[in-house]
């Protein structure tokens, strides 16, 4: 879609964005490359930047807006060596419930968490590294823990914020020294008794004479916990609570790339397993809880959203997406790949929702009217395409609570390209049929401010290298005729 | 890494030549590599959900007649499955050549037993040698290895003669030897045993619908020494609670390994389930002096019931290819035993 553009320049859309209500202001987040933006809404101003690369932020926050020193997190990102380039892309952003905290996940498995000052200052309290890459980020309704999903299937809860940041527990330290003591011998823990072949025999006897060279890998340092596990990689997760007698109850939905929606209880009983969620037959990639129902759509590989009764797991009905957007995808077998969904507020109604689905590198955003999947037949849901102007959506975020004002973020790489887009959904209009629609309109007195932000933002990257940072999606599709005689 | 490939084509003969019915496989063509890899997307065929499983030509004996098909599954997809009369029962996860299941099917003749398997070759020689099983128990007079027949029931119960017609009494055994109790009286015939290729690591909800299963043997699984590996050992922490979910509360999970450090790992793993697992003392199944079989039974947690446990651990220890090799070896058989507890109640 950039074929147009000569390949001179090419801008850094915004990759993940968020909104944020702090000291009576709208803030908007917006994540490009390494660099996170707070930009103040009605003050039309980035208020402040932060980077994920150590010695640049405090360049960056001091400097304020210095466009000068724009390009150098570029520049360092593309060395590929780990520890002389410390900026690192921003994969994720999640604001806490009580608005004061911002946690920013880099795809060097990085989670930092951000304060954030009533004029939107942006400061970094922690950072830590997880095992794995954390694919699916939330913050709990209380502000203080947030739950991380990983590339290997596990959900560990951290605490948001750090209690002592340096004090280590004494346990590890002693640990170290005895081993540091005397030149341990590995132990294995095969015994002759228990392995069978003259080979791992041999193989046995050779590692008991093997002194420990490297250490073992430190557990995290830092307090966690291990909440669930998945033998998949983890794509999405929910938190919801239910009221029963007089009691919250505390779920965790989690999504895998092995067509799976597990249902579990909340923390501290997420080890018990409430349902799954199964019908879908290919990854799902997104879940989305929808307001004021025990309603929950996942979307994936498949050419249909489920919509589901989470509660009991079962599976209400399919929404057709490649009905609704066929014509706009380059050839009739393209496949699709739900690469976000998100609930977003129609304007100026109390507590009326729409929810918003992006298909992988699909240049429009759909919007499906919730109260119309609460009827009878949510299969037939209205199904509205915004089309964005052959600029594929990354991510969507809504500020001004009822207000409903709706932001997406554009792959849309020109130098005067839009990469930021407000938009109003205001409310449905009847259809011939029964069927609603909802009509949406761009949001005027915001989209030049946004404009020139993106403009002034931009970061030179290469194409494909790009491609390969935002899609990632539709690499969840497995690649058939693998089989175990290929195994080593 | 492929032997030479004169060894890949001795398989293929053995495997495509005609087999006289009744004849057993032999297991040196199916050997395969111990190891694979749970994470990896093996293609496996497997169903959406429960729901969606076709068991009928697993268990062919089993097939609900209509009238017993209940008329409530409205769902589309329900409909359409043809179903068994009765739900699988236990599951042999990682039954590698089927040593287990074999000895388990004339224990629990009335009880739907499945393996699961991930290595493909291994599958097709359980499979095989059900088959064979079958037919020998089926018509005793072809019994072309009758001294390799597997575990031999001394129980003396009559076999289940409804889910077979034709399985009449042969006339005369015509050289019964002496030690092996004629097929024939094999209770259930080895109806009641199946196999499936399966990564139970990632679809065992796709496969067992919640509380269904009353018993699940994991017998001699991969060590994963490293610890790196630790997450593709087929007990974790976030395996457990799925075991907890496909089993019904009062359950058994029976775990043996001859690794002790494996052991300790899948007991703590089993401890820190957060109670949805008791652990059954040793005491309990420890084998004890004159006393030999049992008629199954009971399903509390008296006498018969431990009974029943005891009699399992005994099979496990005894009746799987692991179990025997580690004996052969002289190695230690480290046994775990876990009963599923009801859910606990809400915070």
């Amino acid at each position: 879609m950039q074929a147009d553009v000569a390949s001179q320049i090419i801008h850094h859309p915004f990759q993940c964005i968020a909104s944020l209500e702090q000291g009576g202001g709208q803030f908007l987040l917006a994540a490009c490359g390494a660099k996170l933006l707070a930009y103040s809404i009605a003050g039309r101003v980035i208020a402040s930047k932060w980077c994920s690369g150590t010695t640049d932020s405090i360049a960056e926050t001091s400097n304020g807006h210095a466009n000068g020193s724009e390009e150098r997190p570029a520049k360092k990102q593309k060395t590929d060596n780990k520890k002389s380039s410390p900026a690192s892309r921003i994969i994720s952003i999640r604001v806490s419930p009580d608005q004061s905290h911002v946690v920013v996940v880099t795809e060097d498995k990085v989670v930092h968490v951000l304060n954030v000052s009533g004029v939107g200052d942006l400061t970094e309290l922690s950072q830590r590294a997880m095992p794995k890459r954390p694919c699916a980020v939330r913050v709990m309704p209380n502000s203080s823990t947030i739950l991380i999903g990983d590339k290997f299937g596990d959900v560990y809860s951290l605490p948001l914020i750090v209690s002592e940041p340096q004090e280590r527990p004494a346990q590890p330290e002693a640990e170290v020294a005895k081993s540091l003591g005397e030149p341990a011998l590995f132990k294995p823990s095969a015994t002759p008794l228990t392995v069978h072949t003259k080979r791992n025999l041999r193989a046995l006897e050779s590692q008991k004479k093997q002194k420990i060279v490297t250490p073992r890998k430190e557990p995290l340092a830092f307090e966690h916990k291990l909440l669930l596990g998945h033998v998949s990689m983890l794509t999405d997760m929910v938190h919801a609570t239910r009221q029963v007698d007089g009691k919250i109850r505390r779920y965790i939905l989690t999504a895998d790339r092995d067509e799976h929606i597990r249902v579990s209880r909340g923390p501290p009983q997420s080890h018990v397993i409430e349902g799954y969620c199964l019908a879908h037959t290919d990854f799902v990639s997104k879940i989305c809880l929808i307001p004021r129902t025990d309603l929950l759509v996942s979307g994936g590989g498949n050419d249909w959203l489920g919509v589901w009764d989470w509660l009991r797991c079962e599976l209400l009905a399919k929404v057709d997406l490649r009905k609704a957007i066929s014509h706009l995808l380059p050839s009739i077998d393209e496949r699709i790949a739900v690469s976000g969904m998100w609930v977003v507020p129609v304007a100026a109604q109390t507590d009326q929702w729409t929810l918003c689905v992006a298909c992988e590198k699909l240049p429009a955003l759909i919007f499906i009217d919730c109260s119309a999947l609460e009827h009878d037949s949510p299969a037939d849901a209205a199904v509205t395409v915004y089309e964005t102007d052959e600029a594929p959506v990354l991510d969507v975020a809504y500020y001004g609570g009822n207000a409903g004002h709706v932001l997406i973020a554009l792959d849309d790489r020109r130098p005067d390209g839009c990469r930021l887009r407000a938009v109003q959904v205001t409310g449905t209009r009847d259809d011939s049929k029964t069927r609603s629609k909802l009509d949406i309109s761009e949001f005027n007195t915001l989209n030049a401010p946004l404009r020139q932000l993106s403009a002034s933002n931009g970061v030179v990257e290469d194409d494909a290298v790009l491609d390969g940072f935002l899609y990632t999606t539709a690499n969840l599709r497995k690649r058939g005729g693998w089989d175990e005689d290929n195994e080593a | 890494m492929g032997g030479p490939p004169n060894k890949k084509q001795k398989r293929e003969e053995h495997r495509n030549e005609a087999k006289a019915e009744g004849e057993l496989p032999k297991k040196k063509f199916y050997r395969q590599r111990a190891h694979a890899n749970p994470f990896s997307d093996h293609a496996l065929t497997y169903p959406a959900s429960p729901s969606q499983m076709d068991w009928t030509p697993h268990y062919p004996s089993f097939v609900a007649t209509k009238s017993e098909v209940k008329p409530e599954s409205d769902a589309a997809d329900e409909a359409t499955t043809p179903r068994l009369d009765r739900q699988l029962e236990i599951a042999d996860i990682g039954c590698g050549f089927g040593g287990l299941l074999f000895a388990l099917a004339p224990k629990y003749p009335d009880s739907l037993i499945l393996g699961l398997e991930i290595r493909t070759s291994v599958t097709e020689y359980v499979e095989q040698k059900i088959l064979a099983m079958r037919a020998q128990a089926k018509n005793p007079s072809v019994q072309p290895n009758i001294t390799k027949l597997g575990p031999l029931d001394e129980d003396t119960k009559p076999p289940k003669s409804e889910l077979n017609e034709d399985t009449k009494p042969p006339p005369t055994n015509p050289d019964p030897s002496p030690t092996a109790v004629s097929p024939s009286q094999v209770p259930g015939s080895y109806t009641n045993i199946s196999v499936l290729r399966a990564n139970t690591m990632k679809f065992l909800p796709n496969l067992f619908p919640p509380t269904s299963l009353s018993k699940i043997f994991l017998c001699f699984p991969d060590p994963h020494f490293k610890t790196r590996k630790h997450k593709a050992r087929i007990v974790s922490p976030g395996l457990v609670s799925e075991y907890a979910y496909v089993m019904k509360p009062g359950g058994v999970a029976y775990t043996i390994t001859d690794v002790e450090d494996l052991h300790l790992w899948m007991c703590s793993a089993f401890r820190g389930s957060g109670g949805l697992f008791e652990e059954v003392p040793g005491d309990v199944w420890e084998e004890r002096e004159g006393e030999d079989g049992l008629d199954g039974g009971g399903k509390g947690m008296g006498e018969a019931w431990e009974a029943e446990v005891r009699e399992d651990v005994r099979i496990m220890r005894e009746e799987t290819e692991e179990g025997k090799k580690v004996t052969r070896n002289g190695g230690q058989k480290f046994v775990g035993v876990w009963r599923r507890v009801a859910d606990p109640p809400w915070p």
